[in-house]
C-alpha cells in the first residue's frame, strides 16, 4: 500500500469513528435504553404513531402480538414525526438499529437501501403480496434496484377538502362540486367577512398539497414522474406553470388569511375547528383525528373540487405513507418478520382500519372502516393513478427546499408562478448534479 | 507611587523546621498528591468535555471536507474543499450570514443600551429595585423553544394576541403579518432575542456598578458633578472593560442563534430569516448532506471561535490588571 492510500484510509477511517461519535454524541444515541438492538426473544421497533388515532392503534395491535405468541417481546419507541428520519438515519448509521422501523418510503427507502442499511424483503413480500391492493402505488415506495426493501401499510389521500357545514349553510352555499363552484363559494364567505379556507404554510407542505391537487389536473401523473425520472419532462413546462398560477390565483384573489405563510398546520387546523374559515385541505389523516377528536360543528368532506377545463380527472394526489423496513444489522430479524406477519393479519389490519387508516390490506377498510372515511376510500379505488407527496420522490433539497418555501411564498403573493417553477427546476437540475 | 500601580506581597519561603524530614521527598510526595487530585477532581470533567466536545467538533470539523449523506460510515467520500467552494457560491449561505450580522450588530446595540439603562437606573436604589431586577432576570431562565412557541403563536395574525392588542389600544395599523413578512420577521426575532437575553447582562453590570467604590461617586459630587456627569465621566469609563465583555457576549450568543428561528420560522419566509446555525442544520439533517452541513456550521464555529478568543483574552488582561 503506498504512504498516500494509507494517509487516505486513515483519514477515513479517523473521521468514520469521529463522525460516528459526532452523530452518537449530538443525538443522544449512545447507550441507553431505547436504542437498537435486542435480546434473542425482544423485538425493538421504532415507529412515529405518537399521537392521534395511529397512537391507540398501535398499541392495540402490539399488545395483540403480546397476546398471539409466547416467544416475543416488542419493545417499542415513539418518536415525533418531525425528529422521526433524523433519529431512523442515526440509528441506522451509528450501528444500532431496532429490529423493526417504520419509514415514509420512496426516496427513503433509496437512500438507505443504497446505503446497505435494509434487509432484502422480495421474498417476504411475495409470500404476501396476494393480501394488497394498490400494489404499485405500494410496490413503488419500497422498491429499490428491483429490490424491495419494505412492507407498505397505509395510503394516505390528499384529494379532498373538509368543510364546515353549518358555516355554509348559514351563508347559504352549497358543498362545492367543481372549482369553479368553490371559488364562487369562496368569495361569499369572503364578502360575508369569513375567512373562507384555512391553510398553515409555514411547514411548507400545506401550500404544496395545494400545488399537487393542481399539478394532477393540469399535468397528470405520468407528466409528473416524467420530471421525477428525467424522462424530458421539466417544471418548467406549462402545465406546471397553469398550477402555480392556479394556487397564486387564490392568493390574489384573498382566499387564504393573513398568516397563510407564517401559521404552521396546527394553527391551520385551530382556525378551521374554531369555525373561523369554511374550508381546508389537507390528506385523510385529518378524517381519522376528527374521529377521535371531533368538531364543535357539523364537518363536511368532498373530494378535491376539479376545474371544469381539467385535462385529467382521473388522478389524485395520496402516498403510501406508512412502510416498514427491517434494518441490516438488526438483532433479531426473525423477531421482527414474526412482528410484520402479526400487522397484516385480519385482526390487526381491522384494528388500523377502524381507526380510520387507509390499510392495504384488501377488504380492511372496505369491512371495518368508519363511515366517514368511506368515500375518501371509494375515491382512491376509482382514482386511475396517485401522485405521492413529491418531498418523497425528489431530493430534500428540491422537495423541502424549493417546493417547500416556493409554494409557501406564492401562497403569501410574494413570489411569481414563473420564480416558483423555475426556482424548483433549477434546485432539481443541481441536485442531479451532485448525485 | 501611581493610583494603579498596585504591591504584590510574596509570602516568604519557609525553611524546613529540623526533623520534619527530607524537604525534597516531602515536597515530591505532596506533588503527587495534588497531582493525584486534580486527576480525581478535573479527570470527569475533562472527560465528558472531550467526549461530548471536542470529539463531536473535531468529527465535524474532519466531516465537512467530505461528502456524506449519513446513512452509513462507508459512504464517507473525502472532498477536500468542495464544500467550501460551494458555500462561496450559495446564495442562502451569504443570506443566512448577513442576517447573522444584522443580528449580531442589532443585538450588541439594543441588548447592551438596555442593559445599561436598566443597570444604572436600577443602580439608584430606588423603591422597588429589587422587584424589577428579578422581573428584568425572569425572561432570562426562561427556555428559548418555550419563549418561541408562545410568540410564535401570539404574533400569528390569525391566533394571536399581539394584532389585537395593537388594534384595542387604536395602533391597528401596525398590525399585520410579524412571522411572515421579510421585512418585519428579522427585527422581531430580533426583538425577542433581546427581551429573553438582556437581564442577564444587566446583572453582570449592576455587579460591576456595586463594585464601584461609593467615595468615587462622593468625590465627583463634591467636585460638584451631577448625576449624569458621574455616569459620564466616572462610572462609564469604569464599567468599559465589563461593557466590552458583555458585548462579545452578546456578539457570540447572537452567532449561536438557533432556537428561536428553528422554532418560530423554519428559517422562512423562503429564507428571510435563515441563520448560519439552521442552515447548517436543515442541510446536515434533512438534506442528508451532512459534509455541507457540516462546512457550515464549521464557517459557524470559527466566527464563533475569533469572539471567543478575544473574550478570552479581554477577561485574562482584566484578571492581570
Amino acid at each position: 500500500m503506498t504512504r498516500r492510500a494509507s494517509t487516505r484510509r486513515l483519514l477515513s477511517t479517523s473521521t468514520a469513528m469521529l463522525a460516528c461519535g459526532a452523530l452518537l454524541a449530538s443525538c443522544g444515541l449512545a447507550g441507553g435504553d431505547d436504542s437498537g438492538g435486542s435480546g434473542s426473544d425482544e423485538v425493538v421497533f421504532w415507529h412515529a404513531f405518537t399521537a392521534g388515532a395511529e397512537s391507540g392503534a398501535i398499541k392495540s395491535i402490539l399488545d395483540g402480538f403480546g397476546e398471539a405468541q409466547d416467544s416475543y417481546t416488542v419493545k417499542d419507541r415513539g418518536i415525533g414525526n418531525e425528529e422521526h428520519f433524523t433519529v431512523v438515519r442515526t440509528g441506522l448509521a451509528g450501528g444500532s438499529p431496532p429490529d423493526l422501523v417504520h419509514y415514509e418510503g420512496y426516496q427513503q427507502t433509496r437512500d438507505f437501501a443504497k446505503a446497505g442499511q435494509l434487509l432484502d424483503l422480495t421474498d417476504f413480500w411475495k409470500e404476501h403480496e396476494d393480501k394488497f391492493i394498490l400494489k404499485e402505488s405500494a410496490v413503488r415506495a419500497c422498491t429499490s434496484e428491483g429490490k424491495i426493501y419494505c412492507i407498505p401499510y397505509t395510503f394516505h389521500s390528499g384529494f379532498q377538502m373538509y368543510y364546515n357545514a353549518e358555516l355554509l349553510e348559514a351563508e347559504g352555499v352549497e358543498p362545492p362540486q367543481t372549482f369553479e363552484d368553490f371559488t364562487a363559494a369562496a368569495d361569499t364567505l369572503k364578502d360575508a367577512g369569513l375567512t373562507p379556507v384555512s391553510i398553515g404554510a409555514k411547514d411548507g407542505w400545506p401550500a404544496e398539497h395545494w400545488w399537487m391537487n393542481f399539478i394532477v389536473q393540469r399535468c397528470g401523473v405520468a407528466h409528473v414522474y416524467d420530471v421525477i425520472d428525467d424522462k424530458g419532462a421539466k417544471f418548467t413546462d406549462e402545465c406546471f406553470l397553469q398550477a402555480a398560477e392556479d394556487l397564486a390565483g387564490l392568493a390574489e384573489a384573498g382566499y387564504f388569511p393573513e398568516g397563510a405563510s407564517s401559521d404552521d398546520y396546527g394553527a391551520a387546523i385551530s382556525v378551521f375547528a374554531s369555525k373561523k374559515a369554511g374550508f381546508m385541505q389537507t390528506g385523510s389523516w385529518y378524517a381519522a383525528e376528527l374521529l377521535e377528536t371531533p368538531t364543535e360543528f357539523e364537518y363536511g368532506i368532498v373530494p378535491f373540487p376539479r376545474f371544469e377545463d381539467a385535462e385529467n380527472t382521473g388522478d389524485i394526489t395520496g402516498a403510501v405513507t406508512h412502510v416498514f423496513g427491517i434494518p441490516a444489522d438488526a438483532e433479531n430479524p426473525d423477531g421482527a418478520k414474526a412482528l410484520l406477519e402479526h400487522m397484516l393479519t385480519d385482526e390487526s389490519t381491522a384494528t388500523w382500519a377502524e381507526a380510520g387508516l387507509f390499510s392495504l390490506v384488501d377488504g380492511a377498510v372496505e369491512q371495518n372502516g368508519p363511515e366517514e372515511v368511506m368515500p375518501l376510500w371509494d375515491a382512491v379505488l376509482k382514482a386511475e393513478a396517485s401522485l405521492p407527496w413529491l418531498e418523497n420522490e425528489l431530493p430534500p433539497g428540491v422537495g423541502e427546499d424549493a417546493i417547500y418555501n416556493g409554494s409557501a411564498a406564492l401562497v403569501a403573493g410574494r413570489m411569481s408562478p414563473q420564480e416558483f417553477v423555475e426556482s424548483i427546476q433549477a434546485a432539481l437540475d443541481k441536485a442531479r448534479q451532485g448525485s | 507611587m501611581s493610583s494603579n500601580q498596585m504591591t504584590t506581597i510574596v509570602p516568604e519561603q519557609q525553611t524546613p523546621s529540623p526533623g520534619s524530614g527530607t524537604p525534597d521527598r516531602t515536597a515530591g510526595r505532596r506533588d503527587g498528591h495534588r497531582k493525584r487530585e486534580l486527576v480525581a477532581f478535573l479527570g470527569p470533567a475533562l472527560g465528558f468535555y472531550v467526549a461530548f466536545m471536542m470529539v463531536p467538533l473535531l468529527g465535524t470539523f474532519l466531516i465537512s471536507f467530505t461528502d456524506w449523506p449519513g446513512f452509513s460510515l462507508d459512504q464517507i467520500d473525502w472532498v477536500g474543499l468542495d464544500n467550501f467552494r460551494e458555500l462561496a457560491d450559495d446564495g442562502v449561505f451569504w443570506s443566512a450570514f448577513r442576517h447573522n450580522i444584522f443580528l449580531l450588530l442589532g443585538a450588541i446595540v439594543l441588548n447592551t443600551g438596555l442593559a445599561l439603562v436598566l443597570a444604572l437606573a436600577l443602580d439608584q436604589h430606588l423603591r422597588g429595585s429589587s422587584f424589577f431586577r428579578g422581573v428584568f432576570l425572569m425572561p432570562t431562565v426562561i427556555s428559548l423553544v418555550v419563549v418561541a412557541l408562545v410568540f410564535g403563536l401570539g404574533l400569528s395574525p390569525s391566533l394571536g394576541f399581539i394584532n389585537p392588542a395593537f388594534e384595542a389600544v387604536g395602533l391597528g395599523r401596525f398590525a399585520g403579518e410579524w412571522l411572515g413578512d421579510p421585512d418585519r420577521v428579522l427585527p422581531m426575532i430580533l426583538l425577542l432575542d433581546t427581551w429573553s437575553s438582556f437581564g442577564l447582562y444587566m446583572f453582570l453590570l449592576i455587579a460591576r456598578l456595586i463594585a464601584i467604590p461609593k467615595e468615587l461617586r462622593e468625590a465627583a459630587a463634591i467636585d460638584g458633578a451631577g448625576e449624569l456627569r458621574t455616569i459620564w465621566y466616572v462610572i462609564l469609563p469604569l464599567l468599559r472593560s465589563t461593557l466590552t465583555m458583555v458585548m462579545l457576549l452578546i456578539a457570540i450568543n447572537s452567532l449561536k442563534m438557533f432556537e428561536l428561528v428553528y422554532v418560530m420560522t423554519s428559517g422562512g419566509p423562503n429564507h428571510a430569516s435563515e441563520v448560519i446555525a439552521t442552515w447548517g442544520y436543515f442541510q446536515g439533517f434533512t438534506a442528508t448532506r451532512v459534509g455541507y452541513g457540516s462546512a457550515t456550521l464549521v464557517v459557524l464555529l470559527v466566527l464563533t471561535f475569533i469572539l471567543a478568543t478575544i473574550y478570552v483574552r479581554k477577561f485574562r488582561m482584566q484578571d492581570d490588571l
